[in-house]
């Protein structure tokens, strides 16, 4: 369940803005989502910058059942994030776990901890 | 192919096979021992089989280059093509591709880059060119429409890659998009190893030494006009819609619609967060956040510089490929090209500079030398590591303060080793050779592959995938590439990056779509969609009916008949292995303990036996080649007996 986001933070920047929410209740069992740089305006935001959700679970729920949370909220993130006809992770978003890549201490299927950072990171490619 | 030696400004003695549309069936043929050329045509049946430049460029390099002959032999080869979908309105249409055999490697090499020339090559009438023979004195080619000439090239020796199109473009009266040119800078001038092909301002053909190649024959560039001559197409209307509904997808798919937006920009904005971007020679994985990362956005770059589009010929990727201007510092005021994501990290974070200003005017100081910027970034972070710890000195780099962060001082050794003066004569070779030639502690200090190509412009400790793809590959870089749209081949969008059973299969059964794309004339950027509608515009051109598992099947093809190449030339296993600074374990970041080392043979297993090659030699085995239609070289390989015994 998504607890809240509020705008509480405004800092402006050069390139846009850089919104931080603001905790309202000392809930338990917390995870913090971090949606990156274009990511950000699929959910409400500008494009640049980050945009946090702090999102409240129930012990033993999974990464993906946490970040499905998210995302049914908002169409056009689950569209970048879930394949359409697969239903799986798409290439298109890499997902990080406190600052580690998935596949090291996380799966999808991990439950998540108390406090936990998980980060939507637009994919981005060389060249 | 039938080599018909004449003089190309002469009427063709007979009328040529009814071709495919996007054909002109001519490759132009350039002997520059005693300056003649004449025209070599393809059937219908060779267009289908070698499509374009990598197909056509890897026959030509097997059936002409003999193993013995080195990349700076007069008997090399060094091939410019394009392919059928070159000139077409489907975007970014203009791409040149170079094969020969590279300097790094002494291999097999394929790079390609974009701008103007490969649509201009099929506007003038020929679907490539090839050199051969080494010319007495500097030269640069000349192409307009049916005017083929070799000319003098003493009043632009020594210039560098703008120059050398400024005056060009001034001498004939072309400005703009009414001529290419793509040539060698100093660099290549100097035999730098990893020298490039530049033009157009900004765009690079720049792996495996091909600058040096150039150089080797003394050409010092292709000016080719805006030629007269039209292009085919089989299905117009097939063609717009095939074009459309590309463009489509690379605007509204969210795994492209940043590249719409803003190219390969953002790229150590979000390789950051991942731990992607090599920061310092490999020293840590953590790019300082605290400083200034937010500067690093691509839309605040964008906001940094006055800028407008330089895009490609017919390209409407409105956000990619932007020229701009120095707003501070160095250069204040001059035209830059804006940098790719592997320029930001080659120039920046690598060298440990964090100023995105200091690293967009370094970037095209890179290009103008002509050299590519990937080994740049390993050969000037090794120097600076060095220089750091002692293992090289001042008095050593001939006065210069080699420090972290000193976009001067980087620059300052840039010019050395494109004049190849002082140490930068040793630092000329590539990273591999001078660290070796230093020896001691600093020799641990560099990242390189012992074959020789420049890994690309990531921190592949994170990325698995592309350490494999680039030290096993045969074409002198990454061959596989990132994955696109791996589901149309049955493979998760998203597999575990340290899965080595799964890296290795996935690098292997990927592999081939590059080759393909880079036949055909496009950008790998405006083709970054599913590869069935890539072959959709290509069977619109052709009036073909290609799928994408014969698009695959095609660059496996091509990719095979790079590996025995090398294997005929003695590039073999015993080379196919990262330095171990390269294949180091990160100390910190998203990747941090990970080790690619420990679990290179099991990618490496996974990879060669997916692909359908031999461990212990190398070799595609013969049924691999038979699949791959190579039944004509399989007893090359293995010989008449083993042929018959593996048969």
């Amino acid at each position: 369940m998504i607890l809240c986001l509020m705008y509480g933070v405004r800092k402006k920047l050069k390139l846009g803005i850089n919104r931080s929410s603001i905790l309202t209740t000392s809930s338990l069992h917390k995870v913090r989502i971090e949606v990156f740089a274009w990511l950000t305006k699929m959910v409400g935001g500008d494009g640049s910058g980050k945009i946090f959700f702090d999102i409240t679970f129930t012990p033993g729920e999974s990464l993906e059942t946490v970040v499905r949370s998210l995302s049914q909220k908002h169409p056009e993130l689950h569209r970048a994030l879930w394949d359409p006809d697969s239903g799986q992770l798409g290439a298109s978003v890499e997902l990080i776990v406190n600052d580690v890549f998935m596949g090291i201490d996380h799966t999808l299927e991990t439950p998540v901890s108390d406090g936990d950072r998980i980060t939507l990171l637009p994919a981005w490619d060389g060249g | 192919m039938t080599k018909e030696k004449e003089q190309v400004t002469e009427q063709l003695p007979e009328q040529l096979p009814e071709l495919p549309g996007g054909y002109a069936g001519k490759i132009l043929r350039i002997d520059l021992s005693n300056g003649t050329s004449w025209i070599q045509t393809i059937t219908p049946e060779e267009c289908r089989r070698y499509i374009g430049a990598v197909g056509f460029g890897t026959k030509i390099l097997w059936d002409e280059v003999p193993g013995n002959v080195k990349w700076n032999d007069p008997e090399n080869r060094l091939i410019l093509a394009s392919g059928p979908l070159a000139g077409t309105p489907l975007w970014g249409t203009g791409s040149l591709t170079v094969i020969t055999k590279g300097a790094m490697t002494n291999g097999a090499t394929v790079t390609n880059a974009q701008g103007f020339f490969g649509a201009n090559l099929k506007f003038s009438g020929y679907d490539g060119i090839v050199f051969q023979g080494q010319s007495p004195k500097w030269v640069y080619l000349y192409i307009e429409d049916d005017t083929v000439e070799l000319r003098d090239a003493s009043h632009i020796m020594g210039k560098d890659t703008w120059e050398t199109q400024d005056m060009l473009q001034a001498e004939y009266g072309m400005p703009g998009h009414l001529m290419s040119v793509y040539g060698i800078g100093p660099a290549g001038e100097n035999l730098v190893k990893w020298a490039m092909i530049e033009g157009d301002y900004g765009h690079v053909a720049s792996k495996n030494g091909v600058g040096a190649v150039m150089g080797s024959k003394r050409v010092k560039c292709v000016a080719i006009a805006r030629g007269s001559k039209g292009i085919k197409v089989h299905d117009t209307a097939g063609l717009f819609q095939a074009a459309d509904m590309i463009s489509h997808e690379i605007m509204n798919d969210p795994a492209t619609v940043n590249l719409y937006r803003y190219g390969t920009l953002g790229g150590v904005y979000g390789g950051a967060a991942m731990g992607t971007v090599p920061t310092k020679n490999y020293t840590t994985n953590i790019y300082p956040v605290h400083t200034n990362l937010e500067e690093w956005a691509p839309q605040s770059i964008r906001d940094t510089f006055e800028h407008r589009g330089h895009q490609c010929s017919s390209c409407g990727m409105k956000g990619h490929c932007h020229m701009m201007i120095v707003p501070k510092g160095e250069g204040k005021g001059t035209i830059i090209d804006e940098p790719e994501y592997e320029g930001l990290s080659g120039c920046g974070p690598q060298l440990g500079i964090m100023d995105p200003v200091k690293v967009s005017w370094l970037n095209t100081q890179v290009d103008k030398a002509g050299v590519d910027v990937n080994e740049f970034g390993w050969v000037v972070g090794w120097v600076m590591e060095c220089y750091e710890k002692g293992y090289l000195t001042k008095e050593q780099l001939g006065g210069v303060e080699a420090t972290w962060g000193n976009a001067e001082a980087a620059n300052q050794l840039l010019q050395m080793i494109a004049h190849r003066d002082g140490f930068g004569d040793i630092l000329a070779e590539g990273v591999r050779d001078a660290s070796k030639q230093i020896g001691g502690e600093a020799a641990k200090c560099a990242i390189y592959i012992e074959k020789g190509p420049s890994p690309r412009g990531h921190d592949h400790r994170a990325r698995w995938a592309e350490m494999l793809d680039a030290t096993l590959g045969s074409a002198g870089t990454i061959e596989t590439g990132p994955l696109v749209k791996p589901e149309e081949f049955g493979i998760s969008p998203q597999i575990n990056p340290f899965d080595p059973d799964m890296v290795g299969y996935v690098t292997a059964v990927m592999l081939g779509r590059r080759h393909f794309e880079d036949s055909l004339g496009t950008c790998q950027f405006t083709t970054r969609t599913y590869l069935e509608l890539v072959c959709r515009a290509l069977n619109a051109v052709t009036g073909w009916n290609y799928t994408k598992e014969e698009a695959l099947d095609f660059g496996k093809r091509c990719s095979a008949l790079m590996r025995v190449f090398n294997l005929r030339g003695g590039v073999g296993l015993d080379v196919e292995k990262p330095s171990e600074r390269y294949w180091s374990t990160p100390v910190d970041g998203p990747a941090a303990g990970q080790s690619a080392k420990e679990n290179w043979e099991t990618m490496a297993n996974a990879y060669y036996q997916t692909l359908g090659y031999d461990r212990e030699t190398g070799k595609p085995f013969p049924e691999t080649l038979r699949r791959l239609g190579l039944d004509d070289i399989v007893s090359d390989v293995w010989g008449e007996e083993e042929a018959k015994v593996r048969n």
